[in-house]
């Protein structure tokens, strides 16, 4: 199948550390890519890139044929990228639902009526088993809700590639299950998922293709039993003695 | 918040009914009240729209705004400029281009970066507009002060304002069901969750600012014909942007009809103040002020509201006043807790000192 | 007058409001606090000056020695008093930059009302070395000079401070990053207390200056806290150099429009350049990108 999303090159600095060097990357409609890669390897400022949160030094993302590298934040999520963050982010003195109405009504596609998105909203909300905490706030909710709740406005902007950054990241082994079966349907519904990861029963699971990254550059790619037993990839994992 | 409470439609009729009640009321106070009067409830309906329409970029952003004083004064000044060439009506609609144009250049520099340069840039621009004017004013057109005499008298002034608070409370209102309402609720919270959500940040801001900066434009015209003469250092006073964000911090922010609630009090104590301390105004002004935002920070809304969430839960005295007996009953005829007599007392505190030693049981 | 006295001039005026940048950049760089009422502290000093100089014969300069330390104590009371609550009350640097604008925005209005009760509005004006000097072949007036030097004396001082006593080095840390200085041991607390009061007694030293060669009244304060406001942000938050750079050119820009067009129209020339730094470089000219 052709890629949906294509960054070729993608560069990022922050002083002189290099956080990400020359890194491609494409997937395609109901894909889920993993990302790993030890911490400080740059998997989240790639997110940060492809998402529009950071602006790249060098390289080109592509979405669907149309350059998407210039364009800002906003555009790219009416461009039908959007994300999930590492640390959840929701607005505080907000409802959930109004959360997700937000993403109904400024996402991408035609217009949703401020009348409808109220129920669309809802709809979001009852996929993810959270109707009934709709009109909770942030602290008011369990972690595992609140991620939920980010996953909802996500995909309240009809996004087709969606970033996950550590989405299944501190769920019990019951909740990975459904966490699991959430990104299963993701995909299944044709939506392109990039899956920032460190639980590897998940990767393993659900990815049908695996980046690896270490020190802002990509050094591996494959199916994942393959990519995993890789020499260098444990290497980058567990240290040069254990190797 | 999802769709509509339609079960009850006589309460939506006696909510308008009553609204429409109240505007036909207030619009018949010129002939009911002496000229006093009148003038003072000219000056409480300008600050109300001012206040409101505040509220309008403020209260969902929280960027403060010290900027009202410029577009009430250019509101006030183009009038006051234009007023022998054109007629009334036509000045207020140039009034409003220009004070549009002005909210649009301010809010495209500066709500861009960082809310602290909008701040800033709004803090000075009152001052630096009366400057420019006093300057133009002495070195090109010769004149230092303007005459503004037109048929145009309290009473015309006081139902246009009525009008303008009517649109400034019905846009907000609006807004709380509207794309761009939500949008800057979100903005305030968080702008990176609003860029997230695809939400045109800058776009947003300037957008709202605009439409605040254009009441306020309207007001400072409307006021113009009030005062016979005006000049640069009348019509830009920095003491309006200040009294309107104390009304709106009096008021609270988090109701739209919360920094109305601030007007009529502040109102009243300025024009005490006025009267009796004349010198001190702008020092207990200051105090006032500050009060609110220490002790104050969700103004008389907040207290408001506390004060109807105490009503309205349940008095926590379900078991009757005989409860606290039975709790005080019980608590006597509690056992001694020295189940180790005082000797284990001692122990206890043996061995707090001397941890290293283990405490026999 | 040719234009090079004219440039001259502008050096001169800003140096001072070097000084004024500088004292703001402390409270704002180093404190966190956004001193909306800062220039107040300086018309307060001007007043201070004219009163110990017409009713004693007290040279302002020398003044200074009392007036500064006032300045100090006052304003270490203010950020005890007033600014430790809300330091306390905000949970991030923008909640905080928020309430701090609006408490000070208050304190504002007392510190003018009062000083117009306590002065009367009327612009004052006393006459401390008015006569010429002749300097590289131009003639200024001897007090301006005298102002100009004593300002870069006392910004050279503060310079060294910062740049090689621990006590700089810790203000500086707490520039750039508050939870890192904490972390490496700075009391975080007591030492922006400390930079807020040496951003109040810059105050009042470059108050003094100004009160030696312009006249004053009650109102002057607003402009003042605009162009240190102005200056601090061309400069780059927390960059003392910067400051002096951006005061200067301020200096220079006021003292050219003043002499090509108005000498009324101060204020929109720091706006000028403010629009100039919006526009081309938000983060300073001098800030690091």
């Amino acid at each position: 199948m052709a890629a949906l999303l294509e960054a070729e090159g993608l560069s990022k600095a922050f002083g002189g550390l290099v956080a990400v060097n020359g890194v491609s990357l494409s997937v395609s409609p109901g894909e889920v890519l993993g990302l790993i890669g030890p911490n400080g390897s740059g998997k989240t400022t790639l997110l940060n890139l492809i998402a529009g949160t950071t602006r790249p030094d060098a390289g080109a993302i592509r979405m669907d044929g149309e350059d998407v590298t210039r364009l800002p934040n906003h555009l790219r999520v009416r461009r039908r990228i959007n994300r999930t963050f590492q640390l959840v982010r929701m607005p505080a003195n907000l409802s959930a639902i109004e959360t997700v109405m937000a993403g109904v009504l400024y996402g991408a596609g035609e217009r949703v009526p401020f009348k409808e998105a109220g129920y669309v909203a809802a709809g979001l909300l009852g996929e993810l088993n959270l109707l009934l905490k709709a009109d909770r706030r942030l602290d008011q909710l369990t972690y595992i809700e609140q991620k939920r709740v980010e996953l909802a406005r996500a995909l309240a902007t009809r996004p087709s590639v969606l970033l996950l950054d550590e989405w299944l990241s501190g769920l019990g082994a019951s909740e990975l299950d459904g966490g699991m079966s959430v990104v299963w349907s993701l995909a299944a519904r044709g939506i392109a998922v990039v899956l920032v990861e460190h639980v590897m029963t998940a990767v393993r699971a659900l990815c049908g293709r695996v980046m690896v990254m270490n020190a802002g550059a990509k050094i591996a790619e494959g199916p994942p039993e393959e990519v995993l037993r890789n020499a260098e990839v444990i290497r980058a994992y567990l240290g040069d003695e254990d190797a | 918040m999802v769709g509509e409470d339609k079960p009850f439609p006589t309460r939506a009729a006696l909510a308008i009914g009553s609204l429409v009640t109240l505007v036909v009321l207030l619009a018949a106070l010129p002939w009911l009240l002496s000229d006093y009067g009148l003038s003072f409830m000219v000056s409480v309906m300008s600050y109300l729209v001012l206040t409101v329409a505040w509220a309008l970029f403020s209260g969902p952003t929280r960027l403060v705004s010290l900027a009202t004083s410029a577009f009430f004064g250019v509101g006030m000044y183009t009038v006051a400029m234009l007023i022998k060439l054109m007629p009334l009506y036509a000045t207020f609609a140039v009034a409003l281009g220009v004070g549009a144009l002005l909210a649009g250049v301010v809010g495209v520099l500066t709500l861009r970066i960082a809310g602290m340069f909008f701040v800033i840039f709004g803090f000075g621009l009152s001052e630096m507009i009366r400057q420019l004017m006093v300057w133009w004013e002495i070195n090109k057109t010769h004149t230092m002060g303007r005459y503004v005499f037109v048929p145009f008298d309290a009473t015309l002034i006081y139902e246009h304002l009525l009008g303008l608070a009517v649109i400034v409370f019905f846009v907000g209102w609006q807004l709380r069901r509207a794309r761009l309402g939500l949008a800057l609720m979100v903005i305030g919270e968080d702008e990176t969750v609003a860029r997230q959500v695809g939400v045109n940040v800058p776009f947003a801001k300037v957008a709202i600012f605009v439409v605040s900066a254009m009441f306020m434009t309207m007001t400072g015209a409307l006021m113009a014909p009030r005062y016979g003469f005006i000049n640069p250092n009348f019509a830009f006073n920095p003491l309006v942007s200040f009294q309107v964000v104390i009304m709106a911090f009096l008021g609270g922010l988090q109701r739209l009809w919360g920094p109305a609630l601030g007007v009529i009090p502040l109102i009243i104590l300025s024009e005490l103040l006025q009267t009796e301390f004349p010198f001190w105004f702008s020092v207990l002004l200051g105090i006032v002020f500050m009060v609110i935002v220490y002790f104050l920070p969700r103004g008389v809304t907040g207290l408001i509201e506390d004060g109807w969430k105490a009503l309205g839960r349940p008095l926590e005295l379900q078991r009757g006043l005989t409860g606290p007996l039975v709790d005080a009953w019980g608590w006597m005829s509690r056992p001694i807790i020295l189940p180790r007599g005082i000797a284990g007392a001692i122990e206890d505190v043996w061995v707090k000192i001397a941890p290293q030693t283990k405490g026999r049981r | 007058m040719p234009v090079i006295e004219v440039i001259f001039g502008g050096v001169i005026l800003g140096g001072l409001y070097a000084l004024v940048a500088m004292g703001f950049n402390l409270q704002y760089g180093v404190a966190r606090i956004v001193n909306l009422a800062y220039g107040e502290f300086l018309m307060t000093a001007a007043f201070a000056a004219f009163w110990m100089f017409t009713l004693f014969g007290v040279n302002p300069i020398l003044g200074m020695f009392l007036s500064v330390p006032a300045a100090f104590g006052a304003n270490w009371l203010i950020y005890r008093v007033l600014m430790t609550p809300l330091a306390r009350r905000a949970r991030t640097r923008d909640q905080l930059e928020g309430e701090t604008i609006l408490a000070t925005f208050g304190l504002l209005f007392v510190l003018r009302g009062a000083a117009t009760i306590a002065f009367t509005a009327n612009d004052r004006y006393y006459d401390y070395l008015g006569e010429p000097l002749r300097l590289l072949g131009f003639t200024f007036a001897a007090n301006r000079v005298l102002a100009f030097a004593t300002a870069g004396v006392i910004a050279t001082a503060v310079w060294v401070v910062l740049q090689f006593t621990r006590f700089g080095v810790a203000l500086r840390a707490l520039a750039i990053d508050p939870v890192g200085a904490q972390l490496v041991g700075v009391d975080v607390r007591r030492l922006s207390a400390l930079a807020f009061a040496c951003g109040g007694a810059l105050a009042a030293a470059a108050g003094t200056l100004v009160s030696t060669f312009l006249s004053f009244n009650p109102a002057i304060g607003i402009e003042f806290t605009m162009k240190a406001l102005v200056v601090v942000i061309m400069g780059g938050i927390g960059n003392m150099l910067g400051s002096l750079a951006a005061g200067l050119m301020l200096g220079v820009a006021e003292a050219l429009c003043s002499y090509y067009v108005d000498s009324g129209l101060t204020l929109a020339v720091a706006y000028a350049l403010f629009l100039i730094v919006l526009v081309v470089r938000p983060r300073g000219l001098f800030g690091t990108a």
